[in-house]
């Protein structure tokens, strides 16, 4: 059994936060997720939502319902004796990118500062399997890890004011996909004609947390034809 | 059967009390950053509380009624005229196929809600009728409404009578607004001087806030020492320090995710009142057990069942 040291803290008068001390990792990944999943059998009194970070989980309650010092005392007895369960076998996602200057305004730029070319790039980029971490942030945009050192870059000091919707950057050690028109100091290296997020759909987001995203590079004309 | 906005004012648009089970997946509450004048205008046409109404920012609008309705108006005080005579906020109104609200000049506050009797016939996205301006997420075709814009309503038949507000549930709108705090996560981390800064001078609110955050101008705020945050949840009310010392008090639209210090909360009583902070109004802090803020949030609920 994997032990992960937490402890339980009042973010709010209608919350908690379970912050766990070890850096991200695959395996606490797997904890949080599996512990989110948990939580309802727990039958916590005013529990409405939870929120799933790197290293943290957010209990969201109703404060006209709740304990909170039961709440506590009734997650750490949980958390204490929680064994993850067996994940299905996580689905791998496969979302095509364009990687064009036409349509990624910041390409040129990025592989002069790294010293590669485009090809080099989309070498590198398209060649992990990313997991997803959470979701958060913007609705739909995927935390991502697995990005190769080789493609880091600090993010921009002024960040874009507006960065159209399905733009995928490079931000620090991260990359990540924009599912919105967003103001980001990512830099922008490609995009994708797909939609990663649909309120009205019965699954709003394009993945889950534990799955995986591989990126297909596509030419500027299948792009194009993607749009059409 | 329907409401036509002939001048749209400034960010006006339907909110109800938000979305909440979405943050999971990015997608914060959105709604009535004031909710407790939603409450109250939904009140005064005899609807449930948490119904959609118009909410507008600083700037209000011009609306033609194109159907016998009740509606009413709370929160921001404005100069307002129906078919030209004045009329004033907490009471309610009966308007006719034709009838014209001109919102003018704001006096105070910041926020106006205007509640509607009749139902508005839009889907609900997402268990809401909320436009999310920032993400887009609307019931309405698009989340801020412009000018020839109508909204769409069902028709009631009920009788619903004109009502108005007992004095001791208006709260007057403050210059300078006092919300209590509770500490937030990275809180130990600020230098002492920051805590003083924090509960004893007052911050002026910056004109670049909106319905993500307000962001507040103040003494320069700073942590002990430099803190690398890994991406962290936080929730409305959280207010975090980036790196210019300036807080930023998330509202309903912040995002789910943040990756500054949580250095306080404001708690879930007094969140209402940031929904009257205009530019350049002040806001000071008052610290408060979490006792206290739970203790609170239940006599101001009792208070609003009406």
């Amino acid at each position: 059994m994997v032990l992960h040291n937490f402890s339980i803290h009042i973010n709010s008068d209608c919350s908690l936060l379970v912050q766990f001390e070890e850096e991200p990792n695959l395996k606490l990944t797997e904890f949080i997720h599996s512990f989110i999943a948990s939580i309802p059998q727990l039958n916590l009194q005013g529990y409405t939502e939870s929120v799933a970070a790197y290293q943290s989980v957010l209990l969201i309650f109703d404060p006209l319902n709740w304990n909170y010092q039961a709440s506590i005392q009734q997650l750490e007895q949980w958390l204490n004796k929680f064994e993850p369960s067996k994940f299905n076998a996580p689905k791998t996602i496969k979302i095509p990118v364009c990687y064009d200057s036409r349509v990624a305004k910041d390409l040129t730029a990025f592989c002069e500062v790294k010293n590669i070319s485009i090809k080099e790039l989309i070498a590198l980029h398209t060649k992990p399997s990313y997991r997803v971490e959470m979701l958060g942030f913007l609705p739909g945009f995927l935390y991502l890890s697995g990005l190769n050192k080789k493609i880091s870059l600090p993010r921009k000091p002024v960040p874009d004011v507006k960065i159209p919707a399905g733009s995928v950057a490079i931000g620090g050690n991260q990359t990540g996909i924009y599912p919105i028109e967003s103001p980001g100091g990512w830099h922008i290296i490609g995009k994708t004609p797909i939609s990663l997020f649909s309120a009205n759909h019965k699954q709003p987001a394009i993945a889950s947390p534990l799955d995986f995203i591989q990126f297909d590079a596509i030419s500027y004309d299948e792009y194009l034809d993607y749009v059409d | 059967m329907s409401i036509k906005i002939l001048r749209p004012g400034l960010q006006t648009s339907i909110q109800d009390l938000g979305r909440s089970g979405f943050r999971h997946l990015g997608v914060s509450q959105a709604g009535a950053i004031d909710s407790y004048h939603l409450k109250l205008a939904n009140w005064l046409v005899s609807k449930p509380l948490h119904s959609a109404c118009i909410e507008s920012y600083l700037i209000g609008p011009t609306i033609e009624f194109q159907s016998s309705m009740t509606i009413a108006i709370t929160g921001a005080q404005f100069e307002m005229l129906l078919n030209a005579m004045p009329i004033s906020n907490n009471r309610s109104y009966k308007v006719r196929p034709g009838d014209r609200l001109e919102f003018g000049k704001l006096i105070s506050g910041a926020r106006a809600y205007i509640a509607f009797s009749e139902k508005l016939s839009y889907q609900a996205v997402m268990s809401s009728y909320s436009s999310d301006t920032t993400s887009g997420i609307a019931a309405t075709q698009t989340p801020t409404l412009k000018a020839d814009d109508i909204i769409q309503t069902l028709d009631s038949i009920d009788e619903i009578p004109v009502r108005t507000l007992a004095k001791e549930l208006v709260i007057p709108n403050q210059k300078n607004i006092v919300v209590r705090i509770t500490k937030g996560l990275e809180y130990s981390r600020l230098t002492k001087k920051s805590k003083q800064i924090l509960f004893e001078s007052t911050f002026k609110v910056d004109a670049n806030s909106n319905r993500m955050g307000l962001r507040l101008n103040g003494d320069h705020l700073e942590l002990k020492e430099k803190h690398e945050m890994v991406s962290s949840p936080i929730v409305l009310g959280t207010i975090q320090l980036p790196k210019s010392g300036q807080p930023i008090i998330a509202l309903n639209e912040g995002q789910t995710i943040g990756g500054y210090p949580r250095i306080v909360q404001v708690i879930g009583t007094d969140l209402h009142l940031l929904g009257q902070a205009a530019p350049n109004s002040k806001i000071s802090f008052y610290p408060v057990s979490i006792d206290k803020a739970i203790f609170l949030h239940q006599c101001k609920t009792k208070l609003l069942k009406i």
